[in-house]
């Protein structure tokens, strides 16, 4: 109870009662007695000179000695502006504001047993006012100059110059003295240091014009490097050696919140109350005991619990009362208010554990100052949205994650500031962390402008730790290669550092964050940077969800799973879905998605109502796509289909259900240890209507559906213009001819790369010499057999029609015979490729039960070409 | 590591070089002012070349060849001119400080001074790692 011990309490509080109120007026004084500077009014510092001398009055009637021997320092430095000894200029507004919060501090500090000292700050308010000659003062920094130039210095800069066994100084210039007087120039004192050492940095302007500086301005500073001891940099620049502040770099940067805050204290606030010169938006401290009570962490948990369970029964209740409502309308209203202030309790509980992010952005900036210094690295943390309030444990848990996704940026994203000019970028990188809230979810998005992730690289090491296989990246999309990072052994550091590198923690990062009920993704452009998407729950008890339907059971899709819904008419869906690479889609927002049957992933067994026999029948297709012949008796079955767009990771993708309820605020409960093995599920919920329901998990339900996201991607890839070398890959579907040259010799060819397909009579074709030739449309073709072009089997002429193809972007008119032409097929499997087999030959497959050969058409045109042109030639030598 | 050390007081120089030697640096010579220490860097007895050093401490004031005129001759001179400086002084001028500065020196060495403060120096010169 620091001083005040030696009064009645009663007396006492009502003194510092005074001093709050007191303190309450002093700081929008001080903060308008900057915004004005030398131009502030006589009214104004005598405002606060009263509340200042009140202050004092008051501390000394409660025995509040610190408090009141602070007052007093303030009282003349204030006096000193008030006769205008003193400019109201830097650093004399942060020295008073310092004093003001340190004067908070103390206050604040009554109600606990701790009693933070007022020394520094009463050391800088002397400072402001410290002159030999007591006529003008020069509003000397003193102990707050090294704060201050620490977070205006280059670490840099100054670690090299003390590797050159250079001492760093800071001195203090005084315009009126040092230059005015001596009619000395800024240029010469910078021709001085330039020639003892080098000038760190300076808060004045070096070109500075000897006439700008008038008495008014406040102090100059400079922070020279140089092998000289103090003295002899006070003799070379001319200045009493009192001015010259050794700085040690080690030491000085990003201060340490002043130690006397009073520890263990719960108030966010108050850690900030040692910094008050910090520039950060978050440091003033706002200290108003009268309004905050601490509370314990425990009561509020259970207070949390038991707002759970009372949203819980009032969504039991409610189910009742809709029941009850027709016959008494009054229920409706009651239950309505009952409804409001439940969500109000429920929302005010909630808040109560809330926390601003910005409590997290301290460890950062300290962890990016470290390793980007131990790095050589120069990295600016810029954080939108430190004001996002997130539940404790939430907040909590994001710690480690995010402290290593951070130090993930510095050690890996972030080049050095040589690497980052040459490639043009500004020498300092940056990384950013943007919060914003949405709905119940929290966004957080932290992104550098780095080097970026190179997918293939990701691909190549997630191969090489036999993680997945090498077919498997084959297929993926670039932004399904990098989100590889998060696999376990995966890291793309070329070099291990102290602090990141072997590839441990971007899974652990998943983890954690998944944990938290929050999905993580990960996009990076090589070159460019990196950005890792974070989506949280605000909190992680109650989470609003989706009732969903079907086989008359009842399913719960959290809302932060999903993306959109929306719905087909009877019969649409049949002719909306159709297959690619062996999976349904559905062609959606220009693209494919990829869609799954809830019933069918869950083995539920399904009744349609059969519109011709009238009665209900199970279900026995569960293929979703293609029409069957005439008419679909299933169209009728239902009130067509809603399809649930749900977000895994980066993918998207549908599921159906059958029947669509409401949106609920469910209370989850996480499964038993029995049932952790069904991956579709994240845990249950009790509803008022129907007892317990599951809880749907959109990432579990992707697995357990084997969703073919990769081969889905790059089919809408081909469609929307994509290249026809894809096709290489195999997996998506094309389109093939298929003929039998020789009896069960099989050959494809791709349809894309026919120009035209006809279909002759054997007769048609006409022999002149060892050429052949056809007529068409009144010109003349050359016609060559297949066995003539690539080394197979020769034909049998059957005498029935033959197939004739023309390679597409041929140079030459001619056409292939090919013998019987027998169908198209879509073939979306990979071919095999045999590395003997013939010139002309791509490869092998089975369709069907066939063993079919796979034309190089690219092969093919080139011997035509060559074959057109020697037969031409032998024509002209025989003529 | 071979050190020249130069100052016009014996008494000076001897603790200068007990000190040295409490540092680990025992190949010390001794010169007696500006000239002499000249002469050990440059002058050639009976076809044997001078012998070079590492580091040259030498005092400011100094009859006849200060050292700041020892230092000049040194930075002027072909060979000589890497030869790192430590300048041992008690009073300067500002023009002195800006001149030797301007030469090239490691570190100035203020009288009087310790085996600490030497110490301290030789670290900033680069010759001493800091030990703390």
């Amino acid at each position: 109870m620091g001083n005040s011990q030696n009064l009645t309490p009663g007396f006492a509080r009502e003194f510092i009662a005074d001093i709050r109120d007191d303190l309450e007026v002093l700081e929008p004084d001080l903060l308008a007695m900057e915004a004005l500077g030398s131009n502030v009014g006589c009214d104004l510092v005598n405002n606060a000179f009263r509340a200042v001398h009140s202050i004092k009055g008051g501390a000394g009637f409660a025995g509040l000695t610190h408090l009141g021997d602070l007052a007093n320092s303030m009282e003349n430095v204030l006096t000193a502006l008030r006769e205008k000894k003193l400019s109201l200029v830097f650093p004399v507004p942060d020295v008073l504001l310092a004093g003001l919060d340190r004067m908070k501090t103390l206050v604040a500090a009554l109600d606990s047993d701790t009693q933070p000292s007022h020394e520094r700050e009463k050391l800088a308010l002397e400072a402001l006012i410290s002159s030999p000659d007591g006529t003008v003062y020069h509003g000397r920094c003193g102990p707050f100059l090294a704060d201050r130039l620490g977070r205006m210095l280059d670490p840099g800069v100054l670690k090299k110059a003390v590797s050159q066994g250079k001492l760093i100084y800071a001195v203090e210039f005084d315009p009126q003295q040092d230059f005015l007087e001596k009619n000395r120039r800024v240029r010469e004192l910078l021709t001085d240091i330039e020639s003892i050492g080098e000038l760190v940095f300076a808060d004045f302007d070096p070109t500075l014009a000897p006439g700008t500086l008038g008495p008014g301005q406040g102090p100059l500073t400079a922070v020279v490097a140089t092998i000289l001891d103090p003295d002899f940099l006070a003799q070379v620049l001319e200045v009493e050696s009192s001015r010259i502040i050794p700085l040690d770099p080690d030491a000085m940067e990003f201060p340490e919140p002043s130690p006397q805050v009073p520890p263990g204290s719960e108030h966010p606030e108050a850690s900030g109350a040692g910094m008050a010169m910090s520039p950060l938006p978050n440091g003033l401290p706002q200290e108003v005991p009268a309004t905050t009570i601490r509370v314990n962490v425990e009561l509020i948990s259970r207070l949390m619990n038991l707002a759970g369970e009372l949203v819980l029964t009032r969504n039991q209740f409610r189910s009742l009362v809709e029941r009850i409502a027709v016959q008494d309308a009054g229920v409706n209203q009651v239950m309505q208010s009952l409804n409001t202030v439940t969500s109000l309790i429920q929302e005010d509980i909630m808040r109560l554990r809330m926390q601003p992010f910005g409590n997290l952005v301290s460890r950062f900036r300290r962890i990016v100052r470290d390793l980007s210094n131990s790095l050589g690295k120069r990295v600016d943390l810029l954080v939108e949205g430190g004001e996002v309030e997130l539940d404790k444990r939430v907040l909590e848990g994001l710690a480690n994650p995010f402290t290593h996704l951070v130090r993930n940026f510095v050690d890996h994203g972030i080049e050095t500031p040589d690497s980052r000019k040459r490639a043009g970028k500004p020498t300092n990188g940056t990384i950013l962390i943007r919060v914003g809230q949405q709905g119940g979810q929290v966004h957080i998005s932290i992104q550098d402008d780095g080097r970026g992730i190179d997918p293939d690289t990701i691909g190549a090491v997630a191969v090489d730790k036999g993680l997945v296989t090498r077919e498997s990246v084959f297929s993926m999309t670039d932004k399904e290669k990098i989100n590889l990072v998060f696999k376990p052994g995966v890291s793309t550091a070329e070099t291990i550092t102290d602090l990141s590198g072997r590839g441990v923690g971007m899974d652990v990062v998943k983890t954690n964050i998944e944990n938290l009920k929050g999905r993580i993704e990960i996009e990076s452009t090589p070159g460019r940077g990196t950005r890792v998407q974070i989506t949280i729950p605000l909190t992680l008890a109650i989470v609003s969800a989706l009732i969903v339907g079907t086989g008359g059971l009842r399913f719960a899709i959290p809302h932060m799973q999903m993306q959109e819904v929306f719905h087909l008419k009877p019969g649409e869906l049949q002719t909306c879905v159709e297959r690619v690479g062996g999976f349904d889609v559905l062609g959606f927002r220009g693209g494919l998605l990829p869609v799954v049957r809830l019933r069918t992933l869950l083995g539920i067994e399904t009744l349609f109502f059969d519109s011709i026999t009238r009665e209900e029948r199970r279900e026995r297709r569960f293929s979703i796509s293609g029409p069957r012949r005439g008419q679909d008796r299933r169209k009728q079955a239902g009130g067509g289909i809603f399809v649930i767009v749900l977000k895994q990771g980066i993918n998207r993708f549908g599921l159906l259900v059958e029947e669509m309820f409401d949106t609920e605020e469910i209370v989850v409960t996480p499964l038993g240890p029995g049932l952790s093995t069904c991956v579709c599920f994240s845990g249950s919920t009790f509803n008022g209507d129907s007892g317990v329901i599951m809880i749907l998990d959109a990432p579990g339900m992707a697995d357990q559906a084997r969703l073919g996201f990769g081969a889905v991607a790059r089919e809408e890839k081909r469609r929307r213009g994509g290249k026809l070398g894809e096709e290489k890959q195999g997996l998506c579907p094309v389109n093939l001819m298929l003929f039998s040259f020789a009896p069960d010799d099989y050959f494809v060819v791709p349809l894309a790369s026919l120009a035209r397909l006809d279909v002759i009579r054997p007769t048609d074709i006409h022999t002149v010499g060892q050429q052949r030739f056809m007529d068409h449309k009144g010109t003349t073709t050359t016609l060559f057999f297949l066995d003539e072009i690539i080394p197979v089997a020769p034909c049998e002429p059957s005498g029935g029609p033959v197939g004739v193809i023309f390679p597409r972007g041929l140079g030459v008119s001619a056409g292939i015979v090919v013998g019987m032409v027998m169908d198209t097929v879509a073939f979306c499997e990979s071919m095999n490729t045999d590395p003997v087999s013939p010139d002309g030959i791509r490869g092998t497959a089975f369709i069907g039960n066939r063993r079919v050969r796979f034309l190089d058409m690219e092969h093919i045109s080139k011997r035509m070409e060559t074959l057109v042109e020697t037969a031409g030639s032998m024509i002209g030598e025989e003529e | 590591m071979k050190f020249l050390v130069v100052d016009d007081k014996a008494s000076v120089r001897s603790t200068m070089v007990d000190i040295l030697a409490g540092l680990g640096f025992n190949d010390v010579t001794e010169a007696v002012d500006g000239s002499d220490a000249w002469f050990k860097l440059k002058a050639e007895f009976e076809g044997v070349k001078p012998e070079t050093f590492d580091l040259i401490i030498s005092d400011m004031e100094m009859p006849a060849m200060t050292g700041l005129d020892l230092l000049k001759a040194v930075r002027g001179d072909r060979n000589l001119k890497e030869t790192p400086f430590i300048m041992v002084t008690s009073i300067n001028t500002k023009e002195t400080i800006i001149a030797s500065m301007k030469l090239g020196i490691k570190a100035y060495i203020i009288k009087p001074f310790t085996k600490e403060s030497v110490a301290a120096k030789l670290v900033q010169a680069g010759f001493l790692k800091k030990t703390d």
